[in-house]
């Protein structure tokens, strides 16, 4: 079970779950969630934006999942969602789930999702801050 | 000799700080059709002056697809300039 999407706005409730994932083939489930932070370099963020390339950012992060799969866990489960467009600190921007047989392989492959999303996925953070000023996140 | 350059026009996508700059997020372009990534903005950085400082830390996809080094392109292929990103 391998699934990634999209998603217009931040995550709802119901993404934040693996329930999907549960299944006698995998004795360990691990997640990452994303959430939008109230202060970015220094400065109180009111609100931003996520610009994204939809449709590469599909194949980016379908990609990053193959990937990953080959290194760490052939059978390995995963579901990697990416919100865009207008959020606020406190949404939910990213969710990643995985399942694998035994727990490394599922630590491992959470923390590669996150790390190599966060170097190619083409999504860029617009901030803006309380004292009026605003700009493009230089990214991590 | 005349030596002839093979050309295409291609769609040029532009996103975030690059797009903010030069006021638009598409535009048609003709590029040689055997190029390379650097090539490509550097191109990009003649056409719009405005650009030329943004640009270096840029990558290029072109069909979604990464592209460093050497490319052949198609007629309009879907050619990215990918700022450095920030999601996650």
């Amino acid at each position: 079970m391998r699934r990634v999407g999209i998603h217009a706005g931040p995550l709802p409730a119901s993404f934040l779950s693996s329930a999907e994932l549960i299944a006698p083939q995998w004795g360990a489930i691990n997640s990452f969630i994303g959430v939008v932070r109230q202060h970015a370099h220094g400065r109180a963020v009111t609100d931003l934006t996520y610009e994204c390339y939809v449709a590469m950012a599909e194949k980016i992060l379908t990609a990053l999942v193959d990937d990953i799969a080959a290194e760490m866990d052939p059978d390995l489960g995963a579901i990697v969602i990416h919100g865009y467009g207008a959020m606020r600190p406190g949404d939910v921007s990213v969710a990643i789930h995985v399942a694998s047989a035994h727990r490394d392989a599922a630590f491992r492959a959470s923390r590669a999702l996150i790390e190599r999303l966060k170097q190619d996925a083409p999504v860029w953070k617009h901030e803006r801050y309380a004292d009026g000023s605003s700009a493009w996140s230089p990214g991590s | 000799m005349t030596a002839t350059l093979h050309t295409v026009t291609v769609t040029i996508h532009y996103f975030a700080a690059v797009r903010e700059r030069l006021g638009r997020d598409t535009e048609r372009l003709e590029l040689p059709a055997t190029t390379d990534d650097r090539a490509v903005l550097a191109i990009i950085a003649a056409r719009h002056p405005a650009l030329a400082p943004l640009l270096p830390p840029c990558r290029v996809a072109v069909d979604h697809i990464f592209v460093r080094g050497p490319v052949a392109l198609q007629t309009d292929a879907e050619v990215a300039v990918i700022p450095p990103v920030s999601g996650g």
